[in-house]
């Protein structure tokens, strides 16, 4: 018995099967821009993206579909991405509020519920939907010198971070 | 509502987007309510926001959809408040589809000028021109110009045939005239026999004709001068034949 139990096993092949388990996970926190921002230059050793000084504000949308998920932070500028060789001190100044909500119920506090730390700016969203955000930004030249002529850049960073 | 949408056929609603901006104080009661109602007066959807105990200044953007709606569902709209508060930049965008069923007449039987469509799509009767060689009048004028003799006299006869016919054909009583064309034509026959037989009939009558000058038999002399002439015309032709011979050799 012993060996028809031996010879059994040795004429059986192994049978194997994969059995697989797939998911696809799609991002739930998605930042847009929606209008890019550009600098006025109400004096020539300002740039300003205020309206009144002939800039823009720039708008990002943020859309998260599971409320109490998503942070979303603003790195703001506090030196340009590129511009031409400048030999002065440059000061930003730079902010970033809630300029529109999806929610008033549940997202209408989000600018008071905001935490500021230095440049950076941190929204809890605890609501599903779209939120708004304007980002301004002013940069003024050390001792009040004029800028030298040429492209300026700045640039800033939104980062979806799951809590 | 109905002033509001186009007056379209088919026209459906299929969403809904409005805004605001909420300006009041945070601590104040306040509630911003946007409803549409179906002509009967009941709501297709309201919305009601409460800002009480929220920040203000921050506006409000909302999409709504729906599952198509007919334009002539809808009634009457509205954006009201409520509370110690007021907005701003309010603004509402109705989305809507437009299928025309009969946008052209073609889409369905039933649309108006149908019939009119389907007549203007079949293909009109095109006449087409052939050339037609013997109707070309460049060849007509040719062709008047050009009678073989042939055809004149095929024609010849049978106008002939046809003066004949037609005069023997009008009717009995003019028989006489058929009878008196062959007479006539029979004549035409004699006539011609007869200035025929003038000629055979003409004599030539013979006889002898003696000679009427007779040469005498004379010694004729030779011309001396022609034969002169003769001669040096042959020296000539034997000099000339020389010439040629000469210019071979050379």
């Amino acid at each position: 018995m012993k060996k028809l139990i031996l010879l059994g096993a040795l004429c059986t092949p192994a049978l194997a099967l994969d059995i697989p388990i797939t998911a696809e996970v799609s991002g739930s926190c998605v930042i847009a821009v929606e209008t890019n921002g550009i600098y006025g230059q109400p004096n020539a050793y300002t740039l300003s993206t205020t309206p009144a000084d002939g800039g823009r504000l720039a708008i990002s949308r943020v859309d998260v579909t599971l409320a109490n998920a998503y942070k979303v932070e603003f790195d703001a500028p506090d030196s340009f991405s590129s511009s031409p060789t400048l030999n002065d001190v440059v000061t930003f100044t730079s902010d970033t509020e809630v300029s529109a909500v999806s929610d008033a119920t549940n997202m209408a506090d989000y600018e008071t519920d905001k935490t500021e730390s230095g440049n950076k700016d941190t929204y809890e969203l605890t609501a599903s939907g779209s939120t708004w955000f304007k980002h301004s930004s002013t940069a003024v030249n050390g001792g009040s010198r004029a800028f030298a002529s040429g492209n300026y850049q700045a640039v800033v960073t939104a980062t979806c971070i799951a809590l | 509502m109905q002033d509001v949408l186009p007056n379209y056929n088919g026209l459906t609603v299929n969403g809904i987007y409005y805004q605001y901006t909420p300006i009041k104080e945070r601590e104040d009661a306040f509630k911003v309510t946007v409803q549409n109602q179906n002509v009967d007066g009941a709501d297709i959807f309201k919305q009601t926001d409460d800002w009480t105990g929220k920040s203000g200044g921050i506006q409000l953007r909302r999409v709504i959809g729906f599952e198509y709606i007919p334009r002539e569902v809808w009634g009457l709209g509205s954006m009201s408040t409520e509370g110690d508060g007021t907005i701003e930049d309010a603004n509402l965008v109705y989305t809507y589809r437009y299928v025309d069923k009969c946008a052209t007449p073609l889409d369905n039987p039933t649309c108006d000028g149908y019939a009119d469509a389907v007549l203007e799509l079949l293909p009109e009767q095109t006449v087409i021109e052939v050339y037609d060689v013997l109707k070309d009048e460049n060849i007509k004028d040719e062709e008047a110009d050009v009678e073989y003799e042939e055809e004149k006299d095929q024609k010849d006869d049978k106008k002939e045939e046809e003066r004949l016919e037609r005069a023997l054909a009008i009717d009995e009583g003019n028989l006489d005239i058929g009878e008196a064309i062959a007479q006539a034509q029979m004549l035409k026959f004699l006539n011609d026999a007869m200035n025929m037989q003038t000629y055979y009939d003409k004599r030539i009558y013979g006889g002898v004709y003696p000679d009427a000058n007779v040469l005498v038999d004379k010694k004729l002399p030779d011309n001396k001068s022609s034969a002169r002439w003769g001669l040096i015309s042959d020296l000539r032709h034997n000099e000339l034949i020389n010439i040629q011979y000469q210019r071979r050799i050379e």
